[in-house]
């Protein structure tokens, strides 16, 4: 077994491992395990505690077995990979230890049994990938227990089993959260529903619709499958506000990333400013715009919009500028709504 | 950008063949870039591309722009040609460990994520030599992993921009040299791990690693190597150790350095520090610990580790390289189960370093002392005058004239008949007798003479002044003499016991 160590990251990939108990430095941060041959993996792996270990990698091994004690010595673990395996059911012990835990691949596995409580003490978890996998039911809880937290950015359960997702509860997610999961490649069910769903998150761009957008499918009683963005439903805008004169509108700045510069924009392409009576801009209680990462919201007194007018919500930030546009309508007056090019920023690191 | 319409269909079924003809003539030309499908046999997965293990030998074509994750390891990879990631907007992780690589063109990380590129896993692989224009590319690099490569020669600007760099891992290479000069704290302010370990650098720049950061010299792995043994290398990982540095803690048998630098005769320094006890340590810094003592005074040192508990067991080894265990050696050393040791009477030859070893199963540890025995005439400025022996000669002086005048002085009166007291044999008391015994020695050898005198203690329960029909008070009362002892021996003994009460009450009775 010639595993090669440098400083704090030990590399045991392809040597010919089998279930093994490893004797492992306690200064070990990185530990890659990958292309070997361990089958099952229980308390024993590690006699010791591993306290700072970060990053394990145990892909591409034939693992089909996780005792409910496989990582009680690893509780520091942020990143875990076990991705390219034979897994086949997620029980509400295995991750139970796993609390700093912030991304977890399990694709292709043929995992088809998640519990319910089987991520519910990863309290870190940011990013978790499930996709090629026999899943059939859409595990909602993940998103619900952390949607209100700010770190969660990626639930990728496409290349499954589902055939329903719960549309009405993934609507009323913020954008961001809706820009990380994945759902395609999936025997969904076709619908109105679906279709509007699909749309608007493909007409906003998100990453989650827009970067698979060929992959929506959905079929009718199993057989056919068709392109749900094909689907007769009738159209889907944005946003679409009604509002009456003399009445004050609240409008709100759902961007698809978080941490980002928000200002608004009046009709007219009045940028709006706190001298500006006309409009009052709330970042959600906060006095410096970038800190509204969640909402941002304008409340126009409609007297001073003219017929038909646009207004716009133009969210700048670290990551490319995209807008919102918001469509005032007032007795039946359509717009349609148009983007212009805008530069593209560079993206930074922080999300 | 998109039309307004609602939805848009990009591949649609019949138009595919036809779309997929345009895709492979726009990418023909340099721009634009367009978006890739997923290549084969490679899995896409909402961020993550992840193609390992397909036997590529070069990296697919027309990748999908949504990646964030691309992972190629464990292929068979020979080179990373020019714009080999273009397209690759949002790259932030990039593996390409256990490949063939042997070089990578220049711009081979054009037109990729520039700065958000912020791993890059090349271990395992085949490069020999880190040009300048590698990684020029990559300003945002936070992880840069090179171990088990064959890289004989870092270029000094290699690494230059790499202003975000935090951990760099090079060990398991040829490197014979490595230029510590191009890391400053301006170049690159966050690198806290640098990994040179298992390397072949013969001779450090001990003057360019001493100027790194502190924070980098901390993460700074230099075991392992082919280091020729002299003092100031010695003296560097000396100063490593003792301020706690993890890489000499967690590595500290794999520091080894090469006698002469020849390859066999690798000594593991922290191990056997006596090799360099000779160096001179007064450049050393101020935590070495030196102790002055002089020829003839005992010396006891104690061997200060952090290890502690029941199976800790300590040896010293002295500058005769002896090695000393308890109980000592029964002649000049005295040695304690806790590790101190005692130098009964310092020699001069007993001057040296002094290193002690604490070992319990897992870890051990040393600790030097520099024992420096001054000699007789090298006292330095004389003692002034001593009033210990002074007071004694005063008091001996005393004592000789008391004497003098006492017998060589003429007597006056003739001594006077003085009335014996009638002894009581027959009590059996001890005590009495002793009392009794006492009271005539007291008695016996001389007339009134003090029992006082300079240093000499009164004790409490013995009035002697002058030597009349014994009238002891105690209590208040006066007693007469030995002949009513039995009655008065009560009081007396109780008087005694009171004594020693009063002697003892005011100290607490201290149990072992």
């Amino acid at each position: 077994m010639l595993c090669v160590c440098a400083s704090d990251i030990i590399s045991c990939s392809k040597v010919g491992l089998t279930n093994v108990t490893l004797d492992l430095p306690q200064h070990t941060v990185v530990l890659d395990l990958s292309f070997n041959s361990i089958t099952e993996l229980y308390a024993a792996w590690t006699p010791k505690h591993l306290n700072r270990l970060q990053t394990m990698l145990l892909n591409n091994n034939g693992l089909t077995f996780l005792s409910s004690e496989a990582f009680v010595h690893v509780k520091k673990l942020r990143y875990l990979d076990l991705s390219y395996n034979g897994l086949i059911l997620l029980d509400e012990f295995i991750f139970e230890p796993l609390e700093h835990l912030e991304v977890l691949w399990l694709f292709k596995n043929r995992i088809s049994q998640i519990d319910r409580y089987a991520f519910s003490t990863m309290g870190a978890l940011q990013k978790l990938y499930m996709s090629h996998n026999q899943i059939s039911r859409f595990p909602l809880e993940v998103l619900k227990e952390r949607s209100k937290e700010d770190t969660f950015k990626l639930l990728d359960v496409s290349s499954n089993k589902i055939k329903v997702l719960p549309v009405q509860e993934l609507q009323t997610m913020r954008a961001w959260i809706k820009n990380g999961v994945y759902f395609h490649n999936n025997p969904l069910t076709c619908s109105c529903e679906l279709y509007n769903l699909v749309a608007s998150w493909h007409l906003r761009e998100l990453n989650s619709a827009f970067d698979f957008a060929g992959n929506h499918t959905c079929g009718v009683s199993g057989k056919q499958h068709e392109k749900i963005l094909n689907l007769n439903c009738s159209e889907v805008k944005i946003l679409i506000k009604e509002a009456y004169l003399e009445q004050t509108l609240v409008l709100d700045c759902d961007t698809k990333h978080k941490y980002m510069e928000k200002t608004w924009v009046l009709p007219g392409n009045i940028p709006v400013s706190s001298a500006n009576d006309s409009a009052i801009v709330d970042h959600g209680g906060k006095d410096d715009p970038r800190d509204s990462f969640h909402s941002s919201t304008a409340s126009l007194p409609l007297e001073h919009v003219e017929r038909g007018a646009e207004a716009g919500g133009f969210a700048f930030g670290d990551a490319a500028m995209q807008k919102i546009k918001d469509q005032l309508e007032q007795n039946g007056g359509l717009n349609p709504i148009g983007e212009k090019d805008e530069e593209w920023l560079r993206v930074s690191r922080k999300r | 950008m998109l039309a307004a319409a609602p939805h848009t269909g990009f591949l649609k079924g019949a138009e595919s063949f036809a779309w997929s003809v345009v895709v492979l003539m726009v990418y023909l030309q340099p721009n634009p870039v367009w978006t890739g499908a997923c290549p084969s046999r490679c899995l896409c997965t909402s961020d993550i591309l992840s193609c390992s293990a397909l036997g590529l030998d070069q990296v697919p074509i027309a990748l999908p722009v949504s990646t964030v994750t691309l992972d190629l390891n464990h292929n068979q990879i020979l080179q990373l040609e020019e714009d080999s990631f273009q397209g690759l907007f949002q790259l932030e992780v990039l593996r390409l460990a256990h490949n063939q690589l042997t070089t990578i063109q220049p711009g081979a990380f054009r037109n990729t994520s520039g700065s958000l590129l912020r791993h890059l896993d090349l271990s395992s692989n085949q490069l020999h030599i880190l040009k300048q224009s590698y990684f020029q590319d990559l300003a945002g690099l936070e992880e840069l992993l090179l171990f088990n490569n064959r890289i004989m020669h870092v270029e000094s600007t290699a690494l230059s921009g790499l202003k975000n760099l935090q951990k760099a891992y090079f060990s398991h290479n040829h490197l014979t040299d490595f230029p510590f000069f191009s890391i400053q704290k301006h170049s690159h302010p966050q690198l806290a791990l640098l990994d040179l370990s298992s390397n072949r650098l013969p001779k450090l720049p001990l003057a360019d690693i001493s100027k790194l950061p502190q924070s980098l010299q901390e993460g700074l792995y230099l075991h392992n190597n082919s280091l020729m043994c002299d003092c100031s290398m010695y003296f560097l990982f000396r100063a490593w150790e003792q301020k706690g540095f993890a890489s000499i803690e967690f590595f500290r048998q794999e520091h080894v350095c090469l006698v002469y630098g020849i390859q066999r005769s690798g000594i593991r320094f922290f191990l056997h520090r006596r090799y360099f006890e000779k160096c001179n340590l007064t450049a050393v810094t101020e935590q070495e610990a030196s102790v002055s003592v002089k020829s003839g005074a005992p010396l006891l040192l104690h061997c200060i580790t952090s290890l502690s508990g029941r199976s800790v067991t300590f040896f010293w080894l002295v500058p005769s390289l002896e090695y000393v265990v308890p109980p000592g050696n029964n002649e000049s050393l005295k040695m304690f189960p806790n590790g101190s040791l005692e130098i009964v009477a310092a020699r001069e030859q007993d001057s040296g370093i002094y290193v002690c070893m604490a070992k319990d199963r897992h870890r051990n540890e040393s600790q030097e002392v520099n024992v420096t025995v001054l000699p007789h005439h090298d006292m330095g400025v004389p003692e002034p005058f001593n009033t210990g022996f002074t007071t004694l000669l005063g008091c001996v002086v005393s004592l000789l004239l008391v004497l003098i005048y006492l017998y060589l002085t003429p007597c006056r009166c003739p001594p006077c008949p003085r009335p014996q007291p009638p002894v009581n044999t027959t009590l059996s008391q001890s005590k009495e007798g002793g009392v009794g015994s006492a009271q005539s020695s007291i008695l016996s050898p001389t007339p009134p003479t003090t029992t006082e005198g300079p240093g000499r203690k009164v004790s409490t329960n013995k009035h002697v002044v002058f030597l009349e029909p014994i009238r002891e008070h105690q209590n208040g009362r006066l007693k007469p003499g030995p002949g009513l002892l039995l009655e008065a021996e009560p009081q007396q003994r109780a008087g005694e016991t009171d004594s020693y009460v009063s002697v003892f009450s005011d100290t607490p009775i201290m149990l072992p």
